[in-house]
């Protein structure tokens, strides 16, 4: 498994890097209205060091519902769930 | 089958199938337990070019609980990796394959198993073993021309006196399919049916498949909850429960470059197998993927499946006239007749007093796991019907691999058991002889672990 995913990551890395640079809470400004009215607006939660990402290895963020603003980023066998709405705004924007 | 493409969604995930689940007290080493689990249903041998394997992306894992609270104390997970040798060929084998360093075998796959000893997953890990190959599937006599010594060769011991071995078998679990799934008729008693035919001897239609196994051989003392010989089969400490899973990450990204995929996220249960036949047909068939995902702690959730079995209910319409003990008892309220029996015999275990000598009991919390007493000792002369034969060795008592689990849950459920709880009940005569038909397996065991015979062959095998 773990060769299989450092294989891939030179060409795959889906969404990789997203848990980047939280703190940009403008980015909420771009996200559709229909998502910042229903959900109301979560300040994103400060990176610590032991939350940064490993050196190598995939990163899958998940967004089940974007009117709930909650992100569940995978990483290796871990999984946090964080409520931020940037980020997600930040996400739909990307998607186009 | 017993749990064979059990469930919708498993049903098209066959290798974290979860078939059948086997411990008992080894009778090659009764200082050792044997638990085997079995994954991939029914493997046609001669599926080339590309046979089975177990799968690099399931975590497969026994668990063991010896302390009552269903709850994992003790953790064995194997993890499997295929080595490609050579991309370039369509062949499994470039030729013949005589030992397992053989450089004519090209796809090969080998394996880690881990020791999570502690509550849960969270537990320190402790690697028994990594890089342990699997024997080849069994090809013909030109590819795997010596297969039996292949396969012992796989055999492998670890620290310990722990024996461990995964890989294919042939399918050991016997059941007449084609007459159950035709709306619930046994050729011996199917004049008997509500659609009749003439009377007819059972067919094994698992004959001429294999399984992969995963089968582990450890020190009793290894599993009981205070590391004794557990000499004293009333002791609840003699007692563990022991149940099965199949696991896959949350997360699956795949592109379009023929590679297998990125799997990322916590382990995701997919399959899980305590007692035969339950998932098969207790669990109803919108509630089978939800219980593959569930924990056995939480089994209360669905304690009116084990209690008032489908099953029950449809035997006396499918043989009208043959179960009228059962009918009457059916005929009063669900709730004033729960099969106490069949609660004690797969989610509690049997308490004190019911058996003479006997008990499995693992306390109240209703949990589907095998529960094996490990102070009963191997069976000198065994039944193939287990605790119902007189056995105490055999299934409930954990489950051999020639146990009849079809026959002995057919009786129970069919009301043979349900004396043990309530008295002036009276089991109809038919309970006690209800059977497919079939009382073996259709080749020879194996005398000693891994227990499940050598695989049939792709060159020469029948189902016929």
């Amino acid at each position: 498994m773990a060769k299989r995913a450092e294989r891939g990551l030179s060409r795959r890395g889906f969404l990789k890097g997203t848990a980047v640079g939280l703190g940009a809470v403008g980015l909420a400004a771009a996200a559709p209205a229909w998502m910042v009215a229903s959900s109301g607006h979560t300040a994103p939660q400060a990176v610590s060091k032991e939350d940064a990402l490993p050196p190598s290895g995939s990163l899958v963020a998940f967004v089940r519902d974007a009117t709930k603003g909650e992100v569940v980023i995978m990483v290796g066998s871990k999984e946090v769930v964080r409520k931020d709405l940037a980020l997600v705004s930040h996400l739909a924007s990307a998607a186009g | 089958m017993s749990s064979h493409r059990e469930a919708p969604a498993i049903s098209k995930d066959p290798v974290a199938d979860n078939t059948d689940l086997y411990a008992f007290v080894s009778p090659d080493a009764p200082g050792t337990v044997t638990i085997l689990a079995n994954f991939i249903p029914l493997e046609e041998p001669a599926g080339g070019p590309n046979f089975f394997q177990f799968g690099d992306d399931v975590l497969y894992e026994i668990l063991i609980d010896n302390n009552g609270d269903s709850v994992e104390d003790i953790t064995y997970r194997f993890q499997f990796e295929t080595i490609t040798q050579n991309p370039n060929t369509f062949l499994y084998n470039t030729g013949p394959i005589t030992s397992l360093d053989s450089p004519a075998w090209n796809l090969r796959q080998s394996y880690s198993v881990t020791r999570i000893q502690g509550r849960g997953p969270s537990g320190p890990p402790t690697v028994l073993g990594s890089d342990l190959l699997s024997p080849p599937v069994r090809i013909g006599p030109r590819s795997t021309p010596n297969y039996p010594a292949l396969a012992n060769a796989s055999i492998h011991t670890l620290d310990g006196g722990i024996k461990v071995f995964a890989g294919q078998r042939d399918e050991g679990f016997y059941v007449d399919l084609g007459s159950i799934f035709d709306l619930g008729t046994l050729r011996p008693f199917q004049n008997l049916h509500l659609i009749p035919t003439p009377a007819a001897p059972g067919r094994d239609d698992t004959k001429g498949f294999n399984v992969h196994t995963i089968a582990i051989q450890v020190p009793r003392t290894d599993l009981t909850q205070d590391g004794s010989n557990a000499s004293d089969p009333m002791d609840p400490k003699s007692v563990i429960g022991v149940w099965a899973s199949a696991s896959r990450q949350k997360a699956l990204i795949r592109d379009n470059d023929g590679e297998p995929g990125n799997s990322a996220g916590p382990w995701i249960q997919v399959s899980r197998l305590g007692n035969p036949l339950i998932n098969e047909v207790v669990i109803p068939l919108g509630k089978k993927d939800f219980w593959n995902s569930q924990h056995p702690r939480d089994d209360q959730q669905f304690l009116q499946y084990y209690l008032d079995p489908e099953l029950q209910n449809l035997l006396p319409v499918l043989y009208p006239g043959v179960f009228p003990n059962l009918a009457a008892l059916l005929s009063q309220p669900p709730g004033s007749r729960p099969r106490a029996d069949l609660g004690a015999i797969l989610l509690t275990g049997i308490p004190q007093g019911i058996i003479p000598g006997f008990q499995n009991f693992t306390g109240a919390t209703p949990a589907d796991m095998l529960r094996l007493n490990v102070a009963i000792p191997p069976a000198a002369s065994p039944s193939r019907l287990g605790i119902l034969g007189g056995d105490l060795a055999g299934f409930p008592n954990g489950r051999r691999f020639f146990d009849d689990a079809v026959d002995i849950e057919l009786r129970a459920v069919a009301g043979a058991t349900y004396p043990l709880v309530a008295p002036s009940f009276t089991a109809d005569a038919a309970a006690g002889l209800l059977a497919d038909g079939l009382d073996t397996n259709d080749i020879p065991y194996l005398a000693s672990f891994p227990s499940l015979p050598h695989p049939h062959e792709g060159y020469e095998h029948s189902h016929d």
